[in-house]
């Protein structure tokens, strides 16, 4: 690779964050993809790995008496400090990195280059796994009042929209295309989830261009074409999730909210989530206190509360509540927007579908939700990651606090999810590697355009195959059926050091009791297959002597050979004993194992 | 009884203190020993019990269009604000619940009128289901170290809020256990709280030295060097006062303080700074008053957090046990605590270093030796500091309470590591304000055989094991390698909640 100035430098020290024991020493190694910080300090072979994508900040900073310090921060919260002591390795390591880190084109990122070993075929099923217009047949549609409509086939009625789109039946062509011309960037009213149970529907948009006093008689047909679309309420909520102050000052923009009075049936409300810059800055307070080295409890819980950062996750929580309450509980349909309508209206859409549906509480569940409402709905990943080297204005943790919300939600029910925390972290770590395709550009136009589906790997198979990591053991589907009502009060919301502290080893629980219970529900599904294993041995072998009668005395290696006549005599029940429906067929032989042993033979016949 | 004015009202509604939502009605007794409130409004009948003990404060507010409001704070932090339809009847209620809630004779105490089922002989075996004596040879003493002093066998010699069975080195002889006695604050003189069996290293408790500015006790000087010597494998000894510098400063003035190093040998001086009971009455005070917000916004809640200290406080404890447990485990050093009058801080931060250092304190069995060790039999005052009976409000502390909720810290960082759970932490709290079981009814164990409770009251500790079954914890894994040893637990800020 051209931008690699000095592929490896020796004698390198790897500090550690907080603790002040005795720096790592080792090799650094700079690849095209990955810088490696091999340990040789010590006898076990240590490595560290760092994605080029996934690293935020290089900073080369004042020499030390150790040598040339470089600190570099990830997108993933991995914070490594190495000292190098030549100064030449030292600028050379940090000029590659920040080329490294930074690609100027999208063709540079590590999709491109990334080749999981799949063939063509295979490439297309990953991308088909999950099918975000599926969820909507799932929901119900299309029925009697939605339809999924095809007017934005060719991005002509909004370019950052999905190709499909659920409206309400009743809303004529016309009416679309007008409200779309009175909505920034053409994001017209569209349904984001339907309740089955109420009939009410979750609709988003961006703001309508009212500014200070215009109209537009399609987007308020529209509008009432969504409120009519749910017959057992009078009227419907339109949210605003921007502070009042913000949505008032576009409107000397032209831009703006809805005014109650040109709108009938509908009840106004702000929620006063803040914007994206104000969400980066809060982000940036919370690193800081994050890497404070040794913080009394005062300064620890000043800095958390001046960064403000779980004030905006409470926030998010509280809107998506509202929603999710409004939905289930009043049954009254809701339309939800910000200002563009991709990063809040995002995040409070999406959570209050895991409320009221549990199925985004499943592990294939939750990857359906993030396809439908961030990556179908154009929530803007390339800008909002910084995925390229591109205006540092746009970025934006908007998906982390999203993820963040989940996390708490998990905190306070911990039966209620199918995943547990991992497979949050694993999420949140794609979204910034593009490792895949995924999450790579800003809407489903541009997607298309980069021809990443014939380019680059789905993240989703991927994480399905590993799906064993990513399942809550405490995981009670019986609890599932209910809307969540979580309590947002200010000390239902902690800190998630899996999260920020994620790579500072020494900050962990030294005892995590989801890696327990994996290991204990592994052993238990190893145990139970052995079981199941024996007693399908000694029941074929019971048969066997039965219909036979000729091996009596069985030796003990006429034992250990016998799972391979099992396997033989088997054969013709083999339907039977695949794939899912193994676990029936066991059952069938352990309740048979007693008086009736010889009946699987005689099926099997 | 005679304080019960009024044993039933009607149509009472109880509000919920978090979701406001939905008051149920319903009627209100007054027994002898609990308030009762009997929902009769929904199909299942609900029942809220209150001990009378258990009521820290009530509170009449200002009578509005539905009722007078009367709000209940309990001592483990139960609040109940009821609605009560006539200005009279809340007022007779009120004037009740004032009285039954302090009683002023330990006689009155729900423990010498609560029965269990079971005879006179179950209750004195009951009593003995602990013993400290077996607690103590579990230890490894007495040996040829550590022997069992019977100087205090009468509460007279020394000290009436020491144990009557006290472990001191084998080479300590009376006089110099009795000299240094009169050169201890309340004649608390130093004496084993732990003991090491690994590595022969000790934790010792006493309270301050009378030294004033520069007074010296040859005695008092002996008796340290005794216990240098007592662990043959170090040269030294630490002696940790858990005050802060000012506050041992403070007391210099008023003829007591802290050790010269200068006239010990062999010892190295450290002060903790943990706050006393004082702060940390105020400190619970606060940090009530904002889990009591009605709604607060985040600011609030971590502004109110911060500026309660109660994190600060805890950290602080926890900070000092590992401070011990690391000069016992790893430098194998003996340490020597005090506070002012060693039965507050010193009992905490003793107990929390047994925690860590000692798997078995861990277990079931295990946790109910060590509170019975350092803090029942040492003299903690339970009766003072737990407001049992109606007395000076400036004695009240949550000292005990800041010790269970350092024991949840350390749970909730080694999740496999402890043989009990949260339930198990919560109910002896709860029991430790009852005053339903005779354990913790006193300030010291004279006061206890004094007041005859082995033959008058039951124990707690036996209830607890026979239920032990509701406090085990599921994913107790005494095999753990994290589990076996001792506890490094890490206090960065970011590790409490």
């Amino acid at each position: 690779m051209e931008h690699i100035l000095t592929p490896k430098v020796e004698e390198v020290k790897l500090l550690d964050r907080y603790t002040a024991k005795k720096p790592a020493i080792g090799t650094l190694y700079l690849t095209a993809t990955h810088l490696i910080f091999v340990e040789t300090s010590c006898n076990t072979r240590k490595e560290t790995w760092m994605l080029h994508h996934l690293i935020a900040t290089v900073e080369k900073l004042p020499l030390t008496a150790m040598g040339f310090p470089l600190h570099i921060s990830c997108k993933n919260f991995h914070v490594a400090h190495f000292v190098i002591s030549s100064e030449t390795d030292c600028q050379n390591v940090h000029q590659s990195l920040v080329r490294l880190s930074q690609p100027g084109k999208v063709e540079e990122l590590y999709a491109f280059l990334y080749n999981p070993k799949q063939d063509e075929d295979e490439r297309r099923n990953g991308w088909g796994f999950i099918d975000s217009a599926m969820d909507f047949k799932r929901m119900g549609l299309p029925n009697e009042v939605w339809e999924m409509t095809d007017l934005n086939k060719n991005y002509e009625l909004c370019s950052t929209y999905h190709s499909q789109l659920g409206i309400p039946k009743t809303a004529s062509k016309g009416t679309v295309f007008g409200s779309a011309k009175f909505r920034s960037r053409g994001r017209i009213p569209t349904l984001s989830y339907y309740h089955k149970e109420s009939n009410a529907a979750i609709c988003r948009c961006s703001q309508p261009l009212s500014g200070l006093s215009a109209r537009c008689v399609e987007d308020e047909e529209m509008l009432q074409a969504i409120s009519r679309a749910n017959p057992k309420s009078t009227f419907m909520y339109v949210v605003d999730t921007r502070p009042k102050l913000n949505a008032m000052a576009n409107r000397a923009a032209g831009k703006g909210y809805e005014n109650e009075d040109n709108y009938s049936n509908i009840r106004f409300q702000f929620v006063g989530i803040e914007n994206i810059h104000v969400m980066r800055n809060s982000l940036q307070k919370l690193l800081e206190v994050c890497a404070m080295k040794s913080p009394t409890m005062s300064d620890y819980l000043t800095g958390l509360e001046n960064s403000g950062w779980l004030r905006h996750i409470k926030a998010v929580m509280d809107a998506g509540v509202f929603l999710a309450k409004a939905v289930a509980e009043d049954k009254v349909s809701v339309l939800v927007h910000c200002s563009d309508g991709w990063d809040r209206t995002a995040q409070v859409c999406s959570l209050a579908s895991i409320l009221l549906d549990p199925f985004y509480r499943t592990i294939k569940g939750l990857m359906v939700l993030i396809e439908k409402e961030w990556i179908a709905m154009g929530h803007k990943f390339t800008q909002r990651c910084g995925h390229v080297d591109g205006d540092p204005k746009e970025v934006s943790p908007v998906f982390t606090q999203f993820i963040e919300c989940l996390w708490n939600l998990m905190e306070q029910y911990p039966c209620g999810f199918e995943y547990n925390e991992k497979y949050l972290l694993e999420i949140h770590n794609h979204v910034y590697s593009c490792q895949f395709g995924n999450f790579i550009g800003n809407c489903q136009r541009e997607r298309e355009e980069m021809r990443l589906y014939e380019r680059t790997f789905s993240v989703w198979p991927f994480l399905w195959e590993n799906r064993h990591q990513y399942r809550n053991p405490l995981h009670k589907c019986s609890l599932g059926r209910e809307v969540l009502r979580p309590s947002t009060l200010p000390l239902n919301f902690k800190f998630w050091c899996g999260m920020y502290n994620h790579f500072d080893k020494g900050m962990q629980p030294k005892q995590s009791i989801l890696d327990l219970l994996l290991t204990i529900t592994q052993k238990k599904a190893e145990s139970e297959k052995k079981m199941t294993d024996l007693q399908r041995q000694l029941a074929v072998m019971d048969g066997v002597l039965a219909d036979q009668g000729s091996p009596t005395g069985t030796s003990p290696e006429q034992t250990s050979l016998s799972p391979v006549s099992v396997s033989h005599t088997a054969e013709n029940a083999k339907p039977l004993m695949n794939g899912a429906a193994v676990e029936e067929a066991e059952i069938e032989l352990v309740s048979t194992a007693g008086s009736e042993k010889m009946e699987p033979v005689a099926i099997e016949n | 009884m005679e304080h019960i004015r009024l044993p039933k009202v009607e149509k009472v509604r109880l509000i919920n203190k978090i979701s406001s939502r939905r008051a149920s009605v319903g009627t209100l007794y007054l027994t002898a020993t609990h308030t009762i409130f009997v929902e009769n409004e929904t199909e299942i009948r609900t029942e809220t019990w209150v001990l009378h003990s258990l009521v820290c404060s009530v509170e009449k507010q200002a009578t509005t269009t539905t009722g007078t409001p009367l709000l209940v704070h309990c001592k483990n932090y139960q609040a109940l604000r009821f609605i009560i339809p006539q200005e009279r009847d809340c007022h007779d209620v009120h004037v009740s619940l004032l009285r039954l809630s302090r009683p002023e004779r330990y006689e009155e105490l729900y423990c010498f009128s609560f029965h269990a089922n079971s005879d006179k002989e179950v209750r004195g075996q009951a009593w003995d289901f602990l013993s400290l004596k077996a607690e103590y040879s579990r230890l490894g003493v007495p040996n040829h170290l550590w022997n069992l002093s019977p100087v205090n066998r009468d509460y007279k010699v020394c000290t009436d809020t020491y144990p009557a069975e006290l472990y001191v080195p084998k080479s300590a002889t009376h006089p110099v256990i009795v000299g240094s006695s009169k050169f201890r604050s309340r004649g608390r003189f130093p004496t084993l709280s732990y003991y090491c069996k690994e590595n022969d290293a000790a934790i010792c408790r006493s309270s301050q030295p009378l030294s004033g500015f520069s007074a010296r006790c040859l005695e008092d000087e002996q008796m340290l060097e005794a216990i240098v010597r007592s662990n043959p494998r170090s040269d030294f000894m630490y002696v940790v006062d858990t005050r802060p510098k000012l506050n041992a400063m403070a007391n210099r003035a008023a003829g007591k303080g802290y050790e010269n190093e200068d006239n010990y040998s062999n010892i190295k001086f450290q002060f903790i700074g943990i706050e006393n009971i004082h702060v940390m009455r105020n400190s619970l005070q606060k940090m009530l008053e904002v889990s009591e917000a009605w709604s607060p916004s985040m600011s609030e809640f971590l502004e109110g957090l911060e500026s309660s200290g109660w994190l600060k406080h805890i950290k602080a404890v926890l900070d000092a046990g590992i401070f011990i447990a690391k000069a016992v485990a790893e430098d194998g050093v003996s340490v020597l605590v005090h506070c002012s009058d060693g039965w507050d801080r010193t009992a905490q931060v003793c107990s929390v270093a047994s925690v860590l250092l000692d798997p078995y304190y861990r277990t079931l069995k295990g946790l109910m030796v060590l509170i019975e060790r350092d803090w029942v039999s040492f003299g903690h005052k339970f009766s003072h500091r737990y407001n049992h009976l109606d007395g000076d409000p400036k004695e009240v502390s949550p000292v005990i309470d800041q010790f269970l909720e350092c024991v949840w810290q350390l749970s909730e960082q080694f999740p496999c590591a402890f043989e009990y759970n949260e339930r198990f932490l919560i109910t002896i709290h709860n029991h430790i304000y009852s005053c339903q079981y005779g354990n913790f009814i006193g300030n010291n164990q004279k006061e206890r055989t004094e007041l005859r409770l082995q033959e008058k009251t039951h124990s707690l500790w036996t209830y607890l094991w026979e239920n032990r079954t509701d406090h085990i914890n599921p994913l107790y894994r005494p095999d753990h390698s994290q589990t076996r040893g001792v506890l490094r637990p890490v206090t960065a800020p970011y590790c409490f909640k």
